[in-house]
């Protein structure tokens, strides 16, 4: 007889153990109808206890004063129009618990936008089919043995297979006519303008400082 | 006026044409006045090359070989023409034109009188920047008086045009010059000695008045501490060192320079017409 009763006791520890949350159906939104937001949750929560979310502080009636203790109260006469966040957490009777976020809106509240779980990145940015790199040196100033290495650097032939390049001084025409001097003058002497040959967006500029900023600043922005 | 001329060992003869001035040309800018900030002393220009172990600083004689650098002026006393319009070609491309091979005798032409006896170093650095110089596909090498040029190769001078010329008075402003890069028009007086060359490549050839145009390009320094700058001749790829030898200035050209206005070519001006205009900057 004992062993008969055990197995009924033991089912129910089990289910204890292994119970599933209760069914609690609470809808996204909640808009209030002549100053109170009112909401009666579906499932089979024995109870339902609601917490502001965010930091505010409105806080809903007193369930306990409330005929259905399940039921969502709140004055919102005066309130300020917003959106307010609620989690309603419902208890079945064996004490698993479920947990619905909602909202009341009041006023014209835009609508939340969720967090995007996983973030699209950056789309990569488009990189020019063709690059005209401009030096522009000052025609008034010195040159350097550095400068000069850099401006007869092989990489300026190689660059020559699938972009172009032009140096300049700063007296002469086309780097004035062109914008470029006007550019140059920005960074300082002598400069590196990195341009993208279909419109002439200027995608990098910098004073000329060695051959290998220049690799680099192409690399970065071409094809 | 019956010019020298000088018979290679590989057979060629040509005639010399570079003239020395009844008087030193004056009126020139000169490069130590126009970029005395960049003035380099010769030792500065020693201690920027040691780390290449003679080697040169731009290694020009490598990317400018061939025919298609190293010109031949045949037979006419047109050096003046072929040295200013190689080195016009040359300086186009350093600074990204595309390469254009200008005609020497076109350039000869703007300075020779109507004859063929010679012409002055001074008169190559006023026509590269007052007229310009037609390309070779134009004028060629045997084109070299003004009625045998046409009103269209004429006209295509303007298209491409040296941009700031200096003159060359002394070894500093010569080694400055080709030390920071810019390619050089300079005398030197050919002998029999001139396509022979020592152990270090150096040209065996003495000094004189001068009576011969040629380019500088380059320069690396020798063994003993001596620089020498390499010679872009015109006398065809067979001569020398594949048209080229190297000048040390106190073998060669400390004579030529009081007679000669040597000059730097610093930059040019661009085509208009050519395929690679650069693009304006976006407003």
């Amino acid at each position: 007889m004992t062993r008969f009763l055990l197995a009924p006791a033991l089912a129910l520890c089990c289910a204890g153990l292994f119970a599933a949350p209760p069914k609690l159906d609470v809808p996204a939104e909640v808009v209030p109808v002549q100053g109170y937001a009112r909401m009666a949750p579906k499932g089979d929560a024995v109870s339902v206890v609601y917490v502001a979310l965010d930091g505010h502080k409105l806080y809903p009636f007193p369930s306990d004063e409330l005929k259905d203790g399940r039921r969502f109260v709140l004055p919102t006469s005066g309130v300020k129009a917003g959106r307010y966040r609620y989690a309603a957490v419902g208890a079945s009777k064996t004490g698993e618990q479920a947990v619905v976020e909602f909202a009341v809106v009041v006023g014209d509240a835009p609508p939340d936008v969720a967090p995007d779980p996983k973030p699209k990145p950056d789309p990569a940015p488009v990189r020019a089919e063709k690059v005209f790199v401009v030096v522009v040196e000052d025609a008034g100033a010195a040159r350097t043995l550095e400068t000069a290495r850099a401006l007869n650097d092989p990489y300026w032939a190689a660059l020559k297979g699938k972009h172009d390049y032009r140096h300049y001084l700063s007296d002469a025409r086309p780097a004035l006519d062109n914008g470029y001097v006007k550019e140059a003058q920005a960074v300082g002497y002598p400069a590196v303008l990195v341009l993208d040959q279909k419109d002439g967006a200027v995608l990098r500029r910098f004073k000329l400082d060695g051959v290998a900023g220049v690799k680099k600043a192409v690399e970065e922005v071409a094809k | 006026m019956a010019l020298d001329t000088i018979t290679t060992p590989g057979g060629d003869e040509f005639r010399l044409g570079c003239l020395p001035p009844p008087s030193f040309p004056t009126g020139h800018a000169c490069f130590a006045d126009a970029f005395r900030a960049e003035m380099l002393t010769l030792d500065q220009v020693r201690a920027a090359l040691a780390p290449f172990n003679g080697r040169s600083l731009y290694g020009r004689r490598e990317r400018f070989a061939g025919e298609r650098y190293i010109r031949n002026q045949r037979h006419f006393g047109s050096c003046n023409g072929f040295a200013v319009a190689g080195r016009l070609s040359v300086m186009r491309e350093l600074r990204g034109e595309p390469y254009v091979c200008l005609s020497g005798a076109d350039a000869y032409s703007q300075m020779n009188g109507g004859a063929d006896n010679g012409s002055v170093l001074s008169d190559a650095m006023k026509i590269v920047e007052a007229n310009g110089i037609a390309p070779e596909d134009m004028v060629p090498w045997d084109r070299i008086y003004t009625h045998q040029i046409s009103a269209e190769a004429k006209a295509a001078r303007a298209r491409f045009k040296g941009f700031k010329t200096y003159a060359l008075d002394s070894e500093e402003e010569l080694a400055t010059a080709v030390a920071l890069g810019r390619v050089c028009v300079i005398a030197v007086h050919a002998d029999g000695g001139y396509g022979r060359e020592d152990g270090n490549g150096v040209s065996l050839m003495g000094n004189g008045v001068g009576n011969h145009s040629v380019g500088a390009d380059d320069i690396r320094l020798l063994p003993d501490g001596t620089l020498a700058y390499d010679n872009p001749n015109s006398w065809g790829t067979a001569w020398a060192s594949g048209g080229r030898t190297w000048l040390t200035f106190n073998r060669h050209l400390r004579e030529t320079v009081k007679f000669h206005r040597f000059f730097a070519l610093v930059s040019t001006t661009d085509d208009p017409t050519d395929g690679s205009v650069p693009t304006p900057v976006k407003e």
